[in-house]
């Protein structure tokens, strides 16, 4: 069986495995991947968990030891004292509330959307599809405000909610709380499952589902039994963004869930960082990115099973619409409905917000347009100018530019590599190493992650004498590779899902062709993996222009940045002048989004064929 | 030249064993069929050879030239093979017109534009598809977009062209066109191809050899009409032919002058010069399959000769110019291909006659063939 | 599988071999000897202290330079970066840059939180950009981590101190002084305050209409509570409560003293907790209310009440409304820029001259200057009636974190 004759060298065998690993380069993208993911990701790990070890000072009498000796003070605080149940575990269990409650809700109002837009004969989808993507872009504190505002009760005093002053008893649960919190994170995270979803539902051949209906299966049969398994995937990857987006959040959680005394991990690890327990507040962010590290190995579990769905075929695919019938009208009327409560009325308040010299007065008297256009008075936002006027804005205004364009293309382009990786790498020891690498950043608190990257690349990165980076400080390459790194768990996701959905025949057509990797890559794997793209770009782009707490450590006094000046001006008492902010934030990201869809569509269209 | 020799090839997927040490080579010029049920690793086997796979074990050599040695790790890549390959699924790049799925490997190869252009308008033309050299693959039906998927294999004007059940999603009389479509460009060209599927049909109308596979093994390669006529056992017989090959149980006995066969077809017997030797099983007398094509058979209404055996009809298909027609011996049925139109009333008396020089015996513990048909 | 655990176990011992030399390097540099819970300051002016080389060249300890020739050598430096906490700090800088051209202010603008950890990072990695931190020292860190470590310096000119109480000055170089203060609607309670004992918080009346941050929320309250259970605070407190009520307070078990047995009673009481300062006193303030809440706020919100039509009124509470939060200037070490930056601190202390151009943007309602030769601004409660305990760095740094997880265990 094994033939003796066959001419055998082993030193020929072993020169000729480097030779295959080494000019593969998909080998070495792989190589290059994992050694920088680790230096990245693995190193700021490893400085968080070392941090928990380590006894603070201020904690050094009560503890025992001296400063900055090891101890296991803070976990045994954490995992074994009379403080955990408070701690660790109350908030643990709410934690887990809400992130599966928000993936549930969220993605299936995201895969409701998805499926309605993209496979049913909706009218008004032009305008729809545009409307459902903007509660992503509308920052999550407004919507929370929206939500007190809309049911605020006489609990926390101030001016009655708005159900309120119309005579409607609110009860305290709908309007704080858990219910609160998981409709408005719901309404908020809807976006990443309705991204990845109807990505996925575009690049399916509608024929899979005409096949179902010829068998004789119902609407809601081929939905069940055909579509649903068949966006599967896309599904389970929107799923471990919001959980993990869900488990993180703590601004909505803050700001409905005190008033109730309802705490997450997240709210607690966010509260230990503001009262710089830092070391807590570390060890808590360590069982987050456990927790997550656990989501995603049962999703890898889940997806792996089902092998690949590749969806893009060679044979090029039609879609027919299909008909909602008689449901159409209801439909449509709850979509819209649901965009006027939804999305519009929180954008309505805070551009009506914008436009009010006062706030809570809303007489017509009190309308202005000063914040925006107004040359400087006295007496209003100490002196300063609105904001078209301001010097600062059109400063900001550029950074942001600049920050969220660099950062989205090149966010974009190394997540769909690494998704590319992922994908490829499915069920393989390298892909599961990359997918749960490039997951850590995000449970990292964004304070942190920036903390621990400033100190990084603030003196050069030697290695054995050569230096390797040079001192980045201050430097916009520090900003894009933080926010790169930091964002690469979106960016991934978005890649992977999107590259699980081209055929392997596609490009082995082109290895037989002769095309090398990166001929491939770029010939096949990247035009058709466009859609998806685009999407991932989106995704970064919008999460990078309201970023706030990762790069404010990293910048320097002059380059401040738009989500930087919305915060300034809300500290110094001129929420309108930070609305202002925020609508040119939004308006921005909205533009960008809409040319993004026009365009991208367009081409879609035209090379797949519609 | 482009002469191909798979020495124990063995490959693994994790756990599974798909191809067990398999051997094969395909001649310059010839048209290789590799046939076999679905899961059977023909499709591995072309993949082997495209080098899209890696196998763990075994050698294979192009013209004398060593592309894998998996024991020393070298695999050559696909583009330094000199092949090209037809997807089942053609693969076409979606995103990519005609002309630009073509030229895409040409220009690869960097050849100049003219004769990019070239080769284009040939493999359009000899496709015969040439209107089409402007559209997206998403403008094609099925079939336009299957001589696209051969036209851009045959494009570059390999020495070794690779196809992988192309014509399984074509409609029938698509598939019939295609057929002779490929067998003259087989003859055209003279290029070494190797043809995956699982049709018969197509394999023994093509092919100037078939490989039989059989859960990774290959178990008989041979031309078409020997494989047709010796299949190497049972599984074989069975396999090829359409309508199925007749097996009817009996008795063997061997003796010096030759082998002899007590069934419900009667004594038969079959000289030893029929003999597959190295087959034959060490007993005197041991169980055996007598393996009869439909067609081996002739059916008469009166008694022709006294070695005839006597039937009764079970039913009667005609089917335009030929006639299938199932028959009972003794409780065991039997199918018989008779030419033109015939009719034959159910319970109806036939007699059969049975040419014994071109039917085959197979031994029924080993089911490998002990007699050959002689023309 | 095996093989994973045993990595895994690698990983972790060389983790903690890690951070166990990284600590070994980290106390070397920052523990100067014996000389660790030495005041510089003191030890300088006593002439015990060994300088460091920019200690010498910058003159950190100097107390008598005027302005003059401080904005001489500023001139040389040419400019200055501030790292600060308040807004208002673009107003200061250009004046600063009005009063003294030739010298320019580079001001940023960042929480408490992240402007520690940026200038903490920056200093570690060795890039000394900021010159001039403006920061509130709320539980003691700067002092006992900072100071004393001699990352930060307090700059201590004597000219001006001597307008400035000795208990502001000990620890800190002191700007001016803000509270935590109770508010109530003044249109509910056109009588005055319905509360004015603190102890009152604490009946059934105001069950659920109390307002404030949760104390776990960030530093300013962890550190303010703490306030009522250190130094004479608790016994304040039990002789409030034995005036209002006429007996002695009885102390639940696990609470130590009178300060947390308030503040296990104020708990029980279910105080609402809000996510901001503004979002209280727009709650106590908003007009047209018939049942309002009163609340727990910065005394600086008290400048709102004009702009938002609101009716705030403070409470100045028995027997105490806490300890204060005292706004603070430090030079940070090895800075580059070390005499613009004493220039710019003593500029943004109130000066020597009686030009207030850099101390006026602070001086403002429901902010008190520490300087007895600067008034407050108009329609403040002079600061000398308010009940405000003593703020004492080591007695807040040292039990801020029990009295946070006394808090903790409360629910």
């Amino acid at each position: 069986m094994k033939p003796k004759d066959q001419n055998y060298s082993k030193s020929r065998r072993l020169k000729n495995q480097i030779k295959a690993v080494v000019t593969n380069p998909y080998n070495l993208i792989v190589l290059i991947a994992i050694v920088l993911l680790t230096y990245l990701i693995v190193f700021p790990l490893l400085d968080m968990i070392s941090t928990s070890f380590t006894l603070a000072q201020k904690d050094a009498r009560l503890a025992g030891g001296t400063a900055g000796s090891f101890t296991l003070y803070y976990w045994q605080r954490l995992l074994g004292s009379a403080l955990t149940k408070q701690m660790l575990l109350q908030p643990l269990l709410n934690s887990l509330l809400i992130g599966v409650c928000v993936s549930f809700f969220a993605i299936l109002i995201g895969s409701v959307l998805a499926w309605l837009m993209v496979r049913t004969d909706l009218p008004f989808k032009p305008f729809f599809s545009l409307a459902v993507i903007i509660p992503y872009m509308i920052p999550s504190w407004c919507k929370s405000q929206a939500w007190l505002t809309m049911f605020k009760t006489e609990r926390i005093g101030g001016a009655p909610g708005f159900l309120m002053s119309l005579g409607i008893n609110v009860p305290d649960w709908l309007a704080y709380g858990p219910v609160a919190i998981i409709t408005v994170l719901s309404l908020h995270y809807y976006a990443y499952a309705y991204l990845l979803v109807s990505a996925a539902l575009n690049s399916i051949n509608s024929e899979l589902e005409e096949m179902g209906e010829i068998q004789g299966a119902g609407k809601a049969t081929i939905l069940r039994k055909i579509t649903f398994p068949l966006v599967l995937p896309a599904m389970l990857s929107a799923v471990i963004l919001t959980f993990s987006k869900a488990i993180g959040t703590f601004g909505v959680i803050n700001y409905l869930g005190s008033k109730v005394n309802f705490v997450t991990l997240s709210s607690q690890l966010y509260m230990n960082s503001k009262s710089q327990n830092t070391q807590t507040a570390f060890a808590m962010a360590l069982i987050m990115i456990c927790i997550a590290s656990i989501s995603v190995f049962v999703n890898q579990k889940l997806i792996g099973s089902r092998k690949s769905y590749a969806t893009i075929g060679g044979k090029g695919g039609r879609s027919t619409p299909i008909r909602l019938g008689k449901h159409k009208p209801l439909i449509t009327a709850v979509l819209f409905l649901f965009f006027v409560f939804g999305i519009i009325m929180p954008i309505a308040l805070l551009i009506l917000e914008s436009f009010m010299l006062r706030q809570g007065d809303y007489s017509l008297s009190n309308l202005t347009l000063h914040y925006w256009i107004g040359d400087p008075i006295a007496t209003v936002m100490e002196g300063q100018p609105g904001i078209f006027k301001n010097a600062n804005f059109i400063n900001s205004l550029i950074n942001s530019l600049k920050l969220t364009f660099v950062n989205g293309v090149f966010g974009t382009i190394f997540g769909q590599i690494i998704g590319y990786i992922c994908a490829k790498g499915r069920g393989k020891l390298h892909g599961k190493v990359v997918e749960q690498l490039v997951f850590i950043p995000y449970l990292i608190p964004s304070i942190a992650f920036g903390g621990i990257f400033l100190s990084m690349f603030s003196a050069p990165q030697q290695l054995f004498g050569v230096t390797l980076v040079p001192s980045l400080y201050g430097t916009f390459a520090l900003l894009t590779i933080t926010s790169v790194v930091k964002h690469l768990p979106f960016a991934s996701r978005a890649g992977t899902s999107n590259m699980l959905q081209i055929g392997g025949e596609l490009e082995e057509a082109a290895e037989i062709a002769g095309a090398g990797f990166f001929k491939r890559f770029i010939r096949i794997v990247f035009p058709l993996s466009k859609g998806g793209f685009i999407s991932g770009f989106m995704l970064i782009f919008v999460s990078i222009m309201k970023e706030l707490d990762l790069i404010i450590l990293l910048m320097t006094p002059k380059t401040s940045t738009l989500p930087y000046l919305a915060f300034q001006y809300q500290n110094s008492n001129s929420p309108q002048a930070s609305d202002c902010v925020a609508i040119v934030m939004f308006s921005i990201v909205f533009l960008v989004y809409a040319l993004a869809n026009i365009f991208g569509d367009a081409d879609l269209a035209k090379s797949m064929g519609g | 030249m482009s002469k191909i020799e798979l020495k124990h090839i063995d490959k693994f997927y994790g756990k599974n064993h798909i191809l067990k040490d398999v051997n094969l080579t395909i001649e310059d010029g010839d048209f290789m069929t590799l046939l076999g049920p679905s899961g059977c690793g023909k499709t591995t086997t072309l993949r082997v050879v495209s080098g899209l796979e890696k196998p763990q074990n075994g050698t294979i050599h192009m013209d004398g030239k060593e592309i894998v040695n998996a024991a020393e790790a070298h695999f050559a890549p696909p583009s330094e093979r000199d092949l090209n390959l037809v997807f089942q699924s053609y693969a076409l790049w979606p995103h990519m017109t005609v002309r630009e799925n073509i030229a895409f490997g040409l220009n690869i190869q960097k050849l100049p534009k003219d004769e990019v252009d070239r080769r284009i308008k040939d493999a359009l033309g000899r496709m015969q598809i040439g209107q089409y050299v402007d559209r997206y693959p998403s403008e094609l039906s099925g079939g336009q977009q299957q001589r696209v998927a051969i036209a851009r294999a045959i494009a570059s004007e390999p020495h070794l062209l690779l196809m992988d059940e192309p014509l399984s999603n074509l409609d029938a009389k698509l598939r019939v066109d295609m057929r002779s479509e490929l067998k003259r460009l087989h003859t055209e060209t003279g290029t070494t191809m190797i043809y995956v599927t699982h049709d018969q049909v197509e394999a023994l109308t093509m092919s100037t050899k078939i490989a039989i596979f059989r859960e990774g093994i290959i178990i008989q390669v041979a031309h078409p009409l020997e494989l047709y006529n010796n299949p190497a056992n049972l599984y074989v017989a069975d396999f090829i032919g359409n309508p199925r090959i007749n097996f009817v149980d009996g008795k063997a006995e061997v003796s010096a002058s030759g082998l002899t066969v007590n069934s419900v077809l009667g004594r038969m017997t079959f000289p030893a010069d029929h003999l597959k030797d190295e087959n034959m099983p060490q007993e005197a007398s041991f169980d055996a399959v007598l393996g009869i094509r439909p067609e081996q058979i002739a059916i008469n209404t009166s008694r022709q000769s006294p070695s005839d055996i006597e039937a009764h009809i079970y039913t009667s298909m005609p089917a335009g110019s030929e006639t299938l027609v199932t028959v009972k011996v003794g409780g065991v049925s039997m199918v018989i291909k008779a030419l033109g139109i015939t009719h034959y009333n159910p319970d109806q008396v036939v007699y059969l006659s049975i040419d014994t020089t071109k039917i085959n015996v197979f031994d029924k513990k080993t089911e490998n063939l002990i007699k050959y048909s002689v023309e | 599988m095996l093989q994973h655990k045993r990595t895994l176990a690698g990983i972790l011992a060389a983790t903690m071999m890690f951070s166990l030399t990284a600590c070994g390097g980290g106390g070397a540099t920052t523990d100067p000897g014996s000389d660790a819970a030495q005041d510089p300051n003191e030890a300088a002016a006593a002439g015990t202290l060994q300088l460091s080389e920019w200690e010498e060249s910058s003159g950190i300890f100097n107390t008598d330079e005027t302005d003059e020739e401080l904005y001489e050598k500023a001139k040389e430096e040419g400019k200055v970066t501030i790292y600060s906490i308040s807004s208002r700090i673009t107003k200061v800088a250009n004046a600063f840059m009005e009063k003294y051209p030739g010298i320019e202010v580079e001001p940023f603008d960042i929480s408490t939180n992240e402007l520690l950890e940026k200038v903490t990072r920056e200093y570690d990695a060795g890039q000394h950009v900021a010159d001039v931190v403006h920061i509130k020292d709320q539980d003691g860190t700067l002092y006992n981590e900072y100071i004393l470590a001699r990352k930060f310096y307090n700059y201590k000119p004597a000219d001006i101190l001597s307008h400035i109480d000795e208990k502001y000055t000990k620890t800190q170089t002191p700007m001016y002084v803000e509270l935590t203060q109770l508010f109530y609607n003044s249109e509910a309670y056109p009588d005055g305050s319905p509360v004015t004992n603190i102890w009152q918080l604490t009946e059934p009346e105001w069950k659920g209409r109390v307002m404030m941050q949760n104390p776990l929320d960030n530093l300013a309250w962890g550190s303010w509570i703490t306030g009522f259970c250190v130094g004479d605070v608790p016994d304040q407190l039990a002789a409030s409560y034995k005036e209002l009520y006429g007996k002695e307070l009885t102390l639940s078990d696990g609470c130590e003293n009178a300060g947390y047995e308030f503040l296990k009673r104020l708990h029980d009481n279910e105080p609402i907790f809000t996510s901001s300062s503004d979002e209280i006193a727009e709650a106590v303030g908003t007009k047209g209310q018939t049942n309002p809440p009163v609340g727990f706020c910065a005394s600086s919100k008290l400048r709102k009440n004009e702009d938002n039509n609101w009716c705030l009124a403070p409470v100045n509470l028995e027997p105490t409304t806490g300890i204060p939060a005292i706004n603070t200037l430090y030079v940070v070490g090895e800075c580059e820029h070390p005499n613009a930056a004493k220039l710019l601190i003593r500029f943004m202390m109130g000066g020597a001259d009686g030009d207030v151009s850099g101390y006026k943007y602070f001086n403002t309602l429901g902010g008190w200057p520490v300087r007895d030769d600067i008034e407050p601004a108009e329609g403040s409660t002079p600061y000398s009636e308010l009940h405000v305990s003593d703020f004492n760095v080591t007695d807040i740094y040292e039990n801020i974190n029990p009295v946070r997880d006394f808090w903790t265990l409360l629910g």
